[in-house]
């Protein structure tokens, strides 16, 4: 089976390296990592993923803001995009994923399993 | 007999008038005949001498007829007064005479020798139609008497003399006397006019013309009296006029004053009242004349009731007790402070109601006011000590004011009690305080007690009650108008006394306090009117505050998570990936990494609860009934009373109204309260939970005068209370337990935010949780919520 390209756009160097382990340790996941918003947008493009964690609070630029002009471009406005976010509550979003305003979400800090769980039902949605 | 004074005097001038007439006609008549006599002497004396000188030879040489033609001679010449003419010699003869007949037979009578020196002799001569006047004179040779001539003047002649000089005397006389007469009825009008000028004057002025005035002619005694009669007049006319311009001045003042006068005789007879008096009643002025003076007054009270009424007024516990000693009225906070009901105390004797002594010589009772007062009769005030409502001993201080004693022996003393200082006595309540505390209350009961004496002056003995204490001043009572509309007024009084105490009347001043009244209400509509507003003031600025502080927690909280959960995420990352390396052998890293993620997760919760308290979630409002929500919160914790050895008790009315409101959130709030009253009994204890339902404003302390809670009195509400049996609060923490992040716990047990959090879910409600506590002895939390209806 083909391994699933999963995009990680956070500033938190130290989470997304332990992420990319783990998700990789799996060996069902194809992992890229970027820790700036304009970066993620470049490795979208060019790397395609079939899904992107998408950090919230960025130093240079929103995550909303990036998920904005992924769904103004063309080559990547049909990728699914999972936000993660520290500030919400955990009841709000189930078990560590959810929806927010149609959106989803994963909430800060986040288990490996329940983070496989969330990308496993986020990957297909359009 | 009534003579007028002019009359009189004319009178007495008449009389005057004619006693000095006969008296001078007496007079003059005499002197008229003398002076005749005198006449006689010289004139015709002189004739008789010459006569003698003239015929002394002759008669010597007796030539008879010489002579008695010379004698002839000398007759004819005064023949109209001389009847005779006779000479005698020495020896007595008649020599001659002047007869031609027969000659009266007296004549013969009258020779008479001189004696010697002597010069004439006259004597008068009456007889039958004979009357002379006989005139002797010596016929003389040298200094020898010869012989006597006598010459006879007719007495007709003489009288005839005399009549005419009386006659024109008594003419003259008669005209003097009716000029005298004429000038004394002049002169009596003279006097007279203006006596009674001035009698007719009196009369008038008598009549009340002081207008009246004399006009002064002269300048005598009488013209004195008439100007002093003019100043005497003018002063009574000015001071007349002073008074009734006074009296118009005074009764101009009384009519046109604004407060309704009324003037009382002794007899409690409305004497007069003014206009205003007669404007507020209703009634005329004559209709008010005469009538008793309770007519006026809306006083349908009993003394008795007059007494309840100000007993009531008094804030304090008090009493009003009798000679005898027995309690004859008891206000309200006396019977809540005694426990009893009113109707077991009224008419028992107070000793035994207020110390359960059977006699007032028990020695417990050696600081009794009452006892003391009696002896000096004036205020006195002691202070006992006394168990309050919960046991424990405080200072009472109790006055007694003896009553005037006219309100009778049934109302003799005002009993007022008093706390000795506002919490209980303690070491640091000095003497001096408790001393002008006391002072302060005896100044209290007496102006109560003078309030009852004044207020008891409009039951039926009230004028004579009005007569001991000399005056009332603003007194607040009801007039009685005519239509029987009763006015409030404010109700000021005097006794009049006279000038020897004795009493004169009572005057009155009331002033119609409607408009005051009014005033005052709309006042106070407008306060409390101000009051709201400044309520809805004060509570959107303390949910402006509120936001304030929730926004900045809620940025703060955001911030904190964000900050915290990062570092959580990539350490639950990290403790995965090393969960990932492990080989089953190595448990104990296992064991390691599995606390590390429970650390994680609770570090997890409490940014949880952070972000629960600065978020405004909405509610999900429903009708609910708080019995059950009760419950169910009860259900969550109920292990936990279980193992912490705690009692529940739960006394919820059932069928109270629904409340509107979130069940999970008020499930949060009540677990919430009820946790924390496990970790206040760590040595376990009882919980009690009650539901009930109640009507806002019924006590003092009561919700709905707080200005900030959502209510008002008299409205219906639900409360849940939780009172437990723990260590309660301090009281200057008390204040502290609803604010974010304190705790008393230490910080392995909670937020801190339990407790605000459940003010904010109640205030999304429009409730209330409020905290009592009594440290050491527990603490109530009261959750009160609007009702949805009965359901």
């Amino acid at each position: 089976m083909e391994k699933k390209k999963i995009l990680i756009v956070d500033d938190e160097e130290l989470f997304t390296k332990l992420v990319k382990l783990n998700l990789e340790k799996t060996g069902d996941y194809e992992v890229r990592v970027e820790n700036k918003g304009s970066q993620g947008l470049a490795a979208a493009r060019e790397f395609q993923p079939d899904l992107i964690l998408l950090d919230i609070l960025m130093e240079d630029m929103e995550g909303g803001e990036v998920a904005a002009q992924l769904k103004n471009d063309a080559n990547t406005k049909d990728i699914p995009v999972v936000f993660l976010t520290a500030v919400v509550k955990k009841e709000e979003v189930e078990s560590g994923c959810g929806v927010i305003g149609g959106r989803p979400f994963i909430a800060k800090p986040v288990s490996i399993n329940e983070l496989i769980d969330c990308i496993e039902t986020n990957m297909y949605r359009l | 007999m009534k003579i007028k004074l002019g009359y009189k005097i004319l009178i007495n001038i008449l009389f005057i008038i004619a006693m000095l007439s006969l008296a001078s006609i007496f007079a003059i008549s005499y002197s008229l005949e003398k002076l005749q006599q005198d006449r006689l002497k010289t004139a015709e004396v002189l004739f008789a001498k010459s006569l003698s000188e003239k015929l002394f030879r002759e008669v010597i040489e007796s030539k008879v007829s010489v002579i008695t033609s010379v004698l002839f001679e000398e007759k004819k010449l005064r023949e109209e007064k001389i009847e005779y003419i006779l000479v005698f010699n020495e020896k007595g003869y008649l020599l001659s005479h002047t007869y031609l007949g027969a000659m009266p037979r007296e004549i013969l009578k009258l020779h008479d020798n001189f004696s010697e020196g002597e010069k004439y002799r006259i004597k008068k001569i009456v007889s039958k139609g004979f009357f002379v006047y006989d005139i002797a004179v010596p016929v003389m040779e040298g200094i020898k008497e010869v012989g006597t001539l006598h010459v006879g003047i007719k007495g007709s002649y003489v009288e005839n003399l005399i009549n005419a000089a009386a006659t024109s005397f008594l003419i003259v006389i008669s005209i003097v006397t009716v000029i005298a007469v004429f000038l004394s009825l002049l002169m009596s009008a003279a006097i007279v006019r203006p006596v009674t000028k001035l009698n007719s004057a009196l009369i008038k002025v008598s009549r009340g013309d002081l207008d009246t005035n004399i006009e002064v002619e002269s300048k005598d005694e009488i013209g004195e009296l008439g100007a002093s009669f003019n100043k005497m007049t003018a002063d009574l006319k000015s001071f007349r006029d002073n008074l009734f311009s006074a009296t118009k001045y005074t009764e101009s003042i009384i009519s046109s004053m604004v407060d309704a006068l009324v003037v009382v005789n002794p007899d409690g007879e409305i004497r007069s009242v003014n206009k205003s008096t007669c404007d507020l009643l209703g009634y005329r002025e004559e209709e008010l004349a005469g009538k008793e003076f309770g007519l006026i007054f809306a006083r349908e009270e009993t003394a008795a009731e007059i007494a309840a009424e100000v007993l009531e007024q008094i804030k304090d516990p008090a009493l009003l007790i009798s000679r005898d000693f027995r309690i004859t009225g008891i206000n309200g906070a006396a019977v809540e402070m005694l426990g009893r009901k009113k109707k077991d105390v009224i008419g028992q004797f107070c000793y035994k109601v207020m110390h359960g002594s059977k006699d007032i010589c028990h020695p417990l009772l050696d600081k009794c006011p009452i006892l003391e007062g009696t002896q000096e009769n004036k205020p006195c005030v002691e202070m006992h000590p006394h168990f309050d409502e919960k046991g424990n001993r405080v200072m009472i201080n109790a006055a007694a004011v003896p009553l005037a004693d006219s309100l009778g022996s049934s109302m003799h003393y005002l009993h007022i009690t008093r706390r000795a200082s506002n919490g209980y006595l303690s070491r640091n309540g000095t003497l001096e305080e408790t001393g002008r505390l006391a002072q302060e209350l005896k100044k209290y009961a007496r102006k109560m007690a003078e309030t009852i004496e004044q207020k008891l002056v409009f039951d039926k003995t009230g004028l004579q009650r009005l007569t001991e204490l000399g005056s009332v001043k603003n007194l607040e009572v009801q007039y009685k108008t005519k239509n029987g509309e009763n006015i409030p007024v404010n109700f000021s009084a005097s006794v009049m006394r006279d000038n020897d105490n004795n009493l004169v009347g009572v005057v009155g001043v009331a002033r119609d306090m409607r408009q005051t009244r009014a005033l005052i209400a709309s006042l106070e509509r407008s306060t409390s009117e101000l009051r709201d507003l400044y309520t809805d003031l004060q509570n959107t600025h303390e949910m402006l505050v509120q936001a304030e502080k929730m926004t900045a927690v809620g940025q703060l909280a955001s911030g904190v998570a964000h900050e915290v959960r990062n570092p959580l995420g990539i350490m639950l990352q990290g403790v995965n990936y090393l969960e990932s390396r492990l080989s089953n052998s190595q448990e104990d890293i296992s064991e390691t990494l599995a606390t590390l993620k429970e650390s994680v997760r609770r570090a997890d919760k409490i940014i949880d609860g952070l972000l629960d308290f600065s978020r405004f979630t909405k509610l999900e409002l429903q009708q609910e009934d708080i019995n059950s929500i009760l419950e169910n919160s009860l259900v969550l914790v109920r292990n936990q009373f279980k193992v912490e050895n705690i009692e529940i008790i739960k006394e919820l009315k059932s069928g109270l109204p629904g409340v509107l409101a979130d069940k999970n959130k008020l499930e949060q709030v009540f677990i919430n309260v009820l946790l924390n009253a496990v970790q206040a009994m760590p040595k376990g204890g009882r919980i009690t939970i009650r539901s009930y339902e109640k009507k806002l404003g019924d006590d003092k302390n009561d919700t709905g005068k707080i200005v900030r809670d959502n209510f008002r009195i008299g409205e219906q509400v639900v409360i849940a209370e939780f009172e437990d049996t723990g260590i309660g609060i301090p009281e200057e923490n008390i204040g502290k337990i609803f604010d974010p992040f304190f705790t008393t716990k230490g910080p392995k047990s909670g937020t801190g935010l339990g407790l605000s959090v459940s003010r904010n879910i109640l205030q999304m409600h429009k409730g209330l949780i409020y905290a009592e506590s009594r440290y050491g002895k527990g603490t109530k939390i009261t959750v009160i919520l609007k009702t949805a209806g009965r359901g």
